[in-house]
């Protein structure tokens, strides 16, 4: 627990090294927020817009959709970014020279507060800004079907990083799949029912399963969709795990270590 | 044996390594097939490290001293043969292993770019599970040693390269080591850097007996720390000896200065050759295997007035880069 | 002259190590011609409409289509690499190069872009024809429009160099002007949708934009939606706008330079 614990200290204090981090990075966000709202807006005002939603719908899908990417960039998908470039550049060994277990080691020196501050504390608010606006009931099921969603979410991306990890010890340019891997969050960018093509949909869902980031958190929480669903995802979560951590002890097998 | 920490026998490693043509065309040809080629980084070596020892492992570049390195660190495995160190398999007792060992990559930092190297002590204190009272006696005594309690807390950013340097072997030895790996640790070093890092060595070494394993091309590094070397080239071992024997083994030639009363020319001496000739002095090497000294310096003094002579020693970088040209044993 | 030319095939050939990220790239293309392709049609058919601010159903497919096959070649490698340059101080060993820094990366980017052109572009509008009625509406407008991308491949370059120069003041500051200068870039270039559904307001402003021909401008020509004469004032327009951030690079890049400290070695 100390272990974790000097880390994320270490991390927070790495963080606000430079002063104007927070503060840039607040900027950066409402004007992300401001850019990913505003093709909507315009879409809307040209057209009918996208059928069964809202645009307060869409602004709080978009929404949701960021206050997952701030805890996923957080917690889960950063070893997949952080380990194949400490792969590439040989600076992998390093951390197997620690006497650490290598899963908790990967995990915990990834930990990454650049898309936590501000982030996760700016778009809460705005969700709880938004929530009475969109008119949904209140109900502590579905807050928690919402959470138990984007904790799903976390679960599979651990799981696709410890991917990321495996294969860049067999590849050397893994930067480039992972950045084509991450194109497809623009993709569900809109919601994924306007699509109406089963593939399509579980694609989204269950191969690149950034929909879990904002369509069904948004979703079940304003009542679109059932909870069906959720076993599907408790199951996909499991798969990715253990597909992630099987990798992960494939791929160090055959860690060659870059370098002199 | 019972006094060996390390251990290898008969331990190779290959890499593939894919070809790739210089043109245009066998760019886009590879995009659709590729030809490899197996390299063999080290191949059937042996060797023991003793308790205490400082054992230089040198080598020209890509003669597979880093891969050695890494295999001793247990970072990769070896495709045959074994090594054990500290009675553990390295690749395999991993997490176990590394308890004990420190290592320091010349180019590769362990500190945080951003923050004070302190921050990073304080990292490897959790790491390495130090107790509070351990790591303050310990980084006391190492901050002491290399005299850097004025930069611990500035960002290693800020630091010279010889300040880092000295910043990462405090990190490496706050755990106290059994086996200390250092790559390459002087190189981009300045002179009096070096020497405070090269007396450090010497210092800890004596003092907590922790056995050093330094690859190094830094040929003064290896005369002043090093008690025993092995030259690798090709990934096998052509030498394994201490400085001493490597001179008395491979020592070719002496070199006599000699500085004339009067003006000289044309010199002849039996079994020497004139380096370098100007009108009151010369340099004339004297090929020992045929001669020896005092023989060649009598045949000097009966032939020509001398004023005064100079003795100089091929050096241990020229007997070294001999053996790495000739791959000899 | 030389210089330029290697580094130019030095990026090209550095571009062929991937095979793996080359076949990704494409599978990458399909997917995003399938969900353009979907999403359109979505809202033609919700909105009712056939023709919507002056394009069709079919156009606007196409027009995304076409975006996805060709943006390979303005996608501009500079973002980051100013950055880690300066941070790592390696900056030092590329300004010692006997040519221009800015233009070794212009280069290295125009290498890079022609291996895609290369590549990709044949290979994705046979697939985008065959499976999703992708098609050219004139050889002579196709030509044209690439040509056009690669103008808008330098445009798109030197304002990412300019943007790129405040890591010579304030190091890490670039993901926050970069970021926000890429989405400003994306939605007013046209990427994110034709630029034809802003209001009529907009319209008059996006003429005097350089995000305007970017893509959208590209790919109108592509649309056979311009005439001769706004294509031909379309590339004067690029080239002036080329010019302009060029200079301004030059202008800026000599005092940032001549005041950066550099990382100690």
């Amino acid at each position: 627990m100390s272990l974790i614990m000097e880390y994320i200290k270490i991390k927070i204090k790495d963080y606000f090294s430079y002063r104007f981090t927070l503060f840039l990075f607040l900027v950066m966000d409402i004007f992300w927020i401001f850019f990913s709202v505003f093709p909507f807006l315009i879409i809307y005002s040209a057209t009918n817009g996208f059928p069964n939603w809202s645009i307060y719908e869409l602004f709080f899908f978009t929404i949701t959709g960021f206050f997952t990417a701030s805890l996923i960039y957080t917690f889960a998908i950063t070893p997949g970014f952080d380990i194949p470039e400490k792969v590439k550049d040989g600076t992998f060994d390093l951390i197997l020279l620690k006497p650490v277990n290598i899963f908790y080691h990967i995990f915990v020196q990834s930990l990454n507060f650049k898309n936590f501050f501000p982030d996760f504390f700016l778009y809460l608010i705005i969700l709880i800004i938004l929530y009475p606006i969109i008119g949904i009931t209140f109900s502590w099921i579905s807050l928690l079907y919402f959470l138990l969603i984007i904790l799903i979410s976390c679960l599979i991306f651990l799981g696709i990083s410890g991917i990321f990890i495996a294969v860049s010890c067999f590849i050397p340019h893994l930067d480039e799949v992972v950045e084509l891997f991450f194109s497809f969050r623009d993709m569900n960018s809109k919601p994924i029912d306007i699509y109406k093509n089963k593939i399509i949909i579980t694609l989204l869902t269950f191969i690149f399963p950034f929909a879990l980031w904002n369509y069904y958190p948004a979703s079940i929480l304003m009542g679109k969709i059932d909870t069906q669903v959720l076993p599907s995802l408790v199951i996909t979560a499991a798969a990715f795990l253990a597909i992630g951590f099987f990798s992960v002890k494939h791929g160090l097998k055959h860690y060659k270590s870059a370098g002199g | 044996m019972h006094n060996n920490i390390i251990e290898v026998r008969g331990v190779s490693k290959s890499f593939k390594k894919f070809k790739r043509g210089d043109s245009l065309l066998d760019s886009l040809k590879s995009l659709f097939y590729r030809e490899f080629e197996t390299v063999a980084a080290l191949k059937n070596v042996n060797f023991e490290v003793k308790k205490g020892e400082i054992l230089g492992y040198l080598g020209p570049n890509g003669a597979g001293k880093s891969t050695m390195i890494k295999i001793m660190c247990g970072i990769i495995e070896p495709d045959s043969g074994t090594i054990t160190a500290l009675n553990l398999i390295p690749s395999k007792d991993r997490e176990k292993y590394v308890k004990d060992i420190g290592a320091v990559f010349g180019q590769k930092s362990s500190l945080w770019p951003d923050l004070p190297a302190i921050d990073t002590f304080r990292l490897n204190k959790e790491i390495y599970k130090i107790s509070d009272k351990d790591y303050k006696k310990r980084l006391d005594e190492l901050v002491n040693l290399l005299e850097v309690k004025e930069i611990i807390k500035s960002p290693v950013r800020n630091l010279s390269f010889g300040e880092r340097m000295k910043c990462e072997f405090i990190a490496s030895l706050l755990h106290s080591p059994k086996i200390l790996f250092l790559d390459e640790p002087t190189v981009g070093v300045d002179v009096v850097a070096k020497q405070n890092i090269r007396n450090f060595i010497k210092k800890i070494n004596k003092e907590s007996g922790v056995t050093v394993i330094l690859t190094t091309h830094d040929v003064g590094d290896v005369e002043s720390l090093c008690d025993r070397i092995i030259i690798l080239d090709k990934g096998i071992h052509v030498y394994e000896g201490s400085i001493p024997l490597l001179k008395k083994k491979y020592l070719s030639y002496k070199e006599l200065i000699v500085y004339f009363e009067n003006e000289t020319k044309n010199i002849k001496i039996p079994n020497c050759e004139v380096v370098e000739s100007e009108p009151f002095k010369a340099t004339l090497r004297v090929n020992i295997s045929n001669t020896s000294m005092s023989q060649a310096i009598q045949n000097l003094m009966e032939k020509y007035k001398v004023e005064d002579i100079d003795i100089k020693e091929e050096t241990i970088e020229s007997i070294i880069g001999r053996i790495y040209k000739s791959g000899k044993k | 002259m030389n210089y330029f030319f290697a580094f130019i095939v030095q990026a090209f050939k550095e571009a062929t190590k991937s095979r793996f990220s080359f076949f990704v790239n494409m599978l990458g293309k399909i997917i995003f011609f399938i969900i353009n392709f979907y999403l359109w049609q979505a809202i033609f058919g919700y909105d009712g409409r056939e023709v919507i601010n002056g394009l069709r159903m079919e156009e606007t497919i196409n027009y995304m289509l076409f975006i996805s096959i060709m943006n390979g070649i303005v996608h501009t490698h500079i973002h980051g690499k100013v950055m880690m340059d300066v941070k790592e101080g390696t900056i030092a060993t590329k300004l010692l190069k006997p040519l221009d820094y800015g233009l070794q990366h212009l280069a290295i980017n125009l290498g890079k872009s022609s291996f895609v052109a290369f590549s990709e572009i044949i290979p994705s509008i046979i697939i985008a024809a065959i499976f999703f009625n992708f098609r050219l509406y004139g050889l002579f407008y196709f030509l044209i429009s690439v040509a056009s991308f690669f103008f808008s491949l330098m445009l798109n370059f030197f304002i990412d160099l300019n943007v790129s120069l405040v890591n010579f003041k304030f190091i890490d500051t670039y993901h926050a002007v970069g970021f926000i200068k890429n989405v400003f870039k994306n939605i007013f270039s046209g990427e994110f949708f034709p630029l034809n559904f802003f209001p009529q307001v907009f319209q008059g402003i996006f003429k005097f934009l350089p995000t305007t021909y970017m893509i959208y401008t590209p790919v109108m020509i592509y649309l056979g939606k311009l005439s001769a004469t706004d294509i031909i004032l379309s590339f004067i327009i690029q080239s002036g706008f080329i010019l302009f951030f060029y200079s301004i690079y030059k202008f800026f890049y000599g005092r940032l330079t001549r005041s950066f400290e550099g990382v100690g070695v």
